[in-house]
């Protein structure tokens, strides 16, 4: 018999990732045949990072007209008016971003065996694959546990990637290292059951400092900022609070919660938020279901007060400060010992690689090295290249960074010419880091559903003619930063660059142009410390000479050591828009018809590709994701019948009740938690003992299967027995469906 | 031998500095509108930034056409990545017949003007490391499949080479001829040869 991938790796993965996987590729059987809804099995897809990409509505607009996709699958949905067989995108959650060389290989794999043999940075530190078929991603999201990847809650209304500066550990100016704070919090939240009820996502930040950027910590749900405090004498590490910040259209800077909160407290701390949000948030309206809209509804002091009171009620757990008890032994192993340069020869281009990319450590002997990726992409073959070099020179010290790039930590500085050396083979060793070359942009129309405008492709050309003239650029904008968004959703973080740009579109005579929105003064640095402003949309084929327009004006009327927000600011909305003015007149499409095809693509431009977002994840009750679970596990079950593995049957019919009793059990006591027995229990005194469970025909005899399963369990399983109780599994889930309705009303919102 | 999940072929183009990276761009979004090449179409992947990596992708449901630049080498090449065939020879032709379809629809187009193709040479790729691992043993038992076929479609002597030593990457060879060949002599030859 043919080997899977699954049998190959059944001991390498860690177990709960592996059922996971298992019930999701049962939840792909079940909705292949009808047998689970579009809305629940989109969610669940979605809490496993699996995305839709454009065009997946099976329209595309070719440039003359636009054409029906007709995959081979036709009307199968793998969401609402999402084709089963549409390319989707994968994003694979790295905590901290961090990377260890086994990944990188087995991520180059990936990519070019399901995806197009591209790997792509995010800005939120996590990898993404693009154009992957949904059938295939099971065995991708196996290979990838199987090395300790998960692309659980990667997308979908949950915790997101956890993210924190990439020179975490190793940077001057940190309170301490956040690395290890940040992968506990991913850990507790993943799956947590706090954390499963959301309106819309929840991103967490960590960061070591207050003045620098890495961390963004103000533009995040949840931001953990590092301090310590003397207390009696004694140094004690904790957090700065912040909540309710966020882009997206409506850009909030984040408030204080707590100024401090000691480093034993901030897993509780995130669970009672979550709790809050899951309970107050806004559900229904998702343009308005993001924590910072809670918060400001609310009002900090009474955010304040209810997550309080929340913390004071929440179930004791030892994982709460569990990891505390591992950190004395954190830390990173260097590959080499540190070791000066001095002397070497030294290879052509590497002094302003040097300056650029090199970031001195504050451990004597290392430095911190940026890998700089055009647009955040590099190829599986890079990718190995690079676990190479990693391998002989860092080891597993390699992380990505928000700005989509990578960094090699721990470099003996005796080793950084040999590295730029093996980077530049690579077509790695692009100097300019983190500088104006450098430039974010999200996947806008690429691959997005939601993109206005091509942002890599004005990103790409941007970054290709500022390269060209590096040489001749004046000091004052080397280190400014430009971002790029597809459209006013802020994935490319224009909010926080001095320069952003944002995609629009504008009308000239029957036809549509593409366009930018110019936003000026934003602030990368203190933690993304304030957001810029919008100053007037231009055509995108005009972004490339208003670019050069405002850093000309910038260098000839900078005052002394003035920063660009300062010039914004004091230059005044009017002159600004005086600068762009002489962009935004529209020529017609006899005139110059460039201007209406966007940078990258070849077709005249047309907004009708513009589909509906997956970021906001679809609104679907607590209970019935809850009972999806169920309904996945009565699946094996009913697969091991077919396998004729009846113990195993069993067990998961077994399962299948706890899980479905489990999801009435929550929509009135949430902290039910895992042991079946106090869900039996509680399911009996709330819904049996009550008769809110009893069918008005056979009254409470479906409870029965399970209060009977659960006191006699068999002594000995049979194929009949395991065959009932299969069947019964199925009746007890449909019950509980009929019950959830009739206690408390619509299931699905 | 099992069709693999994906099989890659592709043939190198003889003039790479004469083909402007825009023209491909246009070239696959034409393709799109005209339904030019065999397969659903779907859009236009651009990756000219990525250092010898895949170019321009036209992305399909069956397959990508890709004007790539991997290994440093300009090629157009065909990506097989879902289809009915059982067998990897089966998979091979479809794969070859597709590539060679494109590459002369590449050479013929009136907009890239003298955009050459070098028909007596194909690197051909298993992107399969659960069937098709790079071991020793499995190259040596997918070699001769290779081998066989190249024979039947070049009709005459043909050199098959592994294409590198790294294990970690996919299986891949190259197959060389002093003949070259065409869409016609691969359809006809493989008909024959009744294996495709």
């Amino acid at each position: 018999m043919t080997k899977t991938w699954k049998d190959i790796l059944q001991d390498s993965m860690p177990e709960d990732l592996a059922h996971q996987i298992d019930i999701f590729e049962g939840q792909i059987e079940l909705r292949k045949q009808g047998k689970m809804d579009e809305k629940v099995f989109a969610e669940t897809r979605l809490r496993r990072g699996i995305y839709g990409q454009r065009y997946d509505n099976g329209r595309r607009n070719d440039g003359i007209r636009t054409q029906e996709l007709n995959f081979p699958s036709g009307d199968l949905v793998k969401g609402p008016d999402t084709r089963w067989d549409a390319p989707g995108m994968m994003r694979i959650k790295l905590p901290f971003g961090g990377l260890t060389v086994e990944q990188m290989n087995v991520l180059a794999d990936t990519a070019e065996e399901y995806s197009d043999d591209i790997l792509h940075i995010t800005t939120r530190q996590d990898i993404q694959l693009h154009y992957v078929h949904i059938e295939d991603t099971p065995d991708l999201m196996r290979r990838l546990a199987a090395v300790d990847i998960t692309t659980q809650e990667a997308c979908g209304n949950s915790v997101r990637n956890v993210t924190a500066c990439s020179i975490a550990g190793v940077c001057h100016d940190e309170a301490f290292d956040v690395s290890p704070y940040s992968h506990a919090m991913a850990h507790f939240l993943l799956g947590h059951d706090d954390a499963q009820d959301f309106g819309r996502k929840v991103k967490i930040a960590f960061s070591g400092c207050e003045g620098h950027a890495c961390g963004l910590v103000k533009m995040h749900d949840i931001g953990f900022l590092a301090r310590t405090v003397n207390h009696e004498g004694e140094v004690k590490k904790g957090f700065m609070v912040f909540v309710g910040g966020g882009l997206g259209t409506v850009p909030q800077q984040a408030k204080v919660l707590a100024d401090f909160v000691a480093e034993d407290k901030i897993l509780p701390l995130s669970q009672a938020i979550s709790r809050v949000f899951a309970r107050l948030g806004e559900k229904k309206n998702r343009n308005r279901a993001r924590l910072k809209f809670l918060v400001s509804d609310l009002g900090i002091e009474e955010f304040r007060r209810l997550v309080q009171e929340e913390l004071e009620v929440i179930p004791a757990d030892p994982r709460h400060t569990e990891y505390i008890k591992t950190l004395p032994e954190y830390g990173e192993e260097p590959a080499r010992q540190g070791m000066i340069l001095n002397g070497a020869t030294l290879p052509e281009g590497f002094n302003n690689w040097y300056r650029t990319n090199v970031y001195k450590q504050r451990q004597a002997g290392y430095s911190t090295v940026t890998v700089n990726l055009p647009l955040g992409d590099l190829t599986s073959w890079q990718m190995r290249q690079l676990a190479n070099i990693a391998q002989e020179f860092v080891g597993d010290n390699v992380r990505t960074t928000v700005e989509q790039n990578i960094v090699l930590r721990w470099v003996s500085d005796s080793d950084l010419p040999e590295i730029y050396r093996r980077l530049h083979a690579i077509g790695l060793g692009d100097a300019g880091a983190n500088t104006i070359v450098d430039i974010t942009s999200c996947p806008g129309t690429d691959t997005c559903k939601l993109g206005i405008a091509s942002s890599r492709g004005l990103a790409g050309e941007l970054r290709t003619r500022l390269i060209e003239k590096r040489a001749e650029l004046p000091k004052a904008i080397e280190d400014l930063k430009i971002k790029v968004s597809g459209c006013f959703n802020s994935c490319g973080q224009h909010h926080v660059a001095d320069i952003g740009f944002f995609g629009n579109s504008r009308r000239s005579g029957n036809h549509k142009v593409p366009h930018f929105q110019v936003v000026l003064g934003g602030q990368f640095t203190n933690n993304a410390g304030s957001y810029g402003l919008a100053m007037g949309a231009v055509p995108s084929k005009s972004v490339p000479d208003v670019l050069e327009a405002i850093t000309n004006r910038y260098v000839a009327d900078r005052q002394g050591d003035e920063t660009f927000q300062k010039w914004v600011e004091r230059l005044g909305k009017r002159e600004i828009k005086a600068i762009l003015e002489p962009f935004m007149t529209l020529p017609t499409l006899e005139e110059q018809p460039q201007f209406f095809s966007d940078w990258g693509d070849a077709r005249i431009y047309s907004i009708d590709d513009i589909g509906v977002g997956e970021c906001a994840g679809e609104v679907v009750s607590l209970f019935s994701m809850e009972i999806s679970k169920a309904e996945s596990e009565h699946f094996e079950g009913l697969v091991s019948l077919d396998e004729k593995d009846y113990e195993a049957a069993d067990h998961y019919a077994y399962n299948a009740m706890i899980l479905a009793a489990r999801a009435l059990v929550r929509t009135k006591f949430p902290d039910v938690g895992d042991n079946p027995d106090t869900i039996v229990s509680e399911f009996k005194t709330r819904f049996y003992d009550t008769e809110l469970f009893f069918d008005p025909f056979v009254k409470g005899k479906f409870a029965r299967h399970l209060l009977q399963r659960h006191e006699n369990p068999p002594p000995q399983v049979t194929p009949d027995s395991a065959y009932q109780l299969v069947e019964e599994a199925q009746l007890f889930i449909e019950a509980t469906h009929t019950a959830e309705g009739r206690i408390n009303g619509v299931i699905v919102s | 031998m099992p069709a693999p999940k994906r099989i890659i072929a592709k043939l190198f183009i003889e003039n790479p500095q004469d083909v402007h990276p825009e023209a491909i761009v246009h070239l696959f979004h034409r393709w799109i509108q005209q339904h030019a090449v065999e397969g659903l179409l779907i859009d236009v992947a651009d990756y000219k930034h990525v250092f010898n990596g895949p170019g321009t992708i036209l992305i399909g449901h069956e397959g990508d056409y890709t004007y790539t630049t991997s290994d440093g080498q300009a090629g157009l090449q065909y990506t097989l990545k879902q289809s009915e065939a059982e067998s990897l020879n089966e998979a091979l032709a479809i794969t070859l017949r597709r590539a060679v379809d494109a590459a002369e629809k590449l050479q013929a187009d009136e907009a890239l003007s003298g955009v050459r193709v070098n028909f007596h040479e194909i690197q051909i790729a298993l992107a399969d490391r659960l069937q098709y691992p790079n071991q020793p043993e499995v190259l040596a038992a997918v070699q001769p499949h290779v081998q066989a076929l190249a024979n039947v479609l070049f009709g005459g002597e043909t050199l098959v080479q592994v294409a590198d030593d790294d294990n970690r990457n996919l299986i891949t060879f190259i197959v060389k001829s002093e003949t070259a060949i065409s869409l016609e002599n691969v359809t006809q030859r493989l008909a024959v040869a009744q294996v495709g």
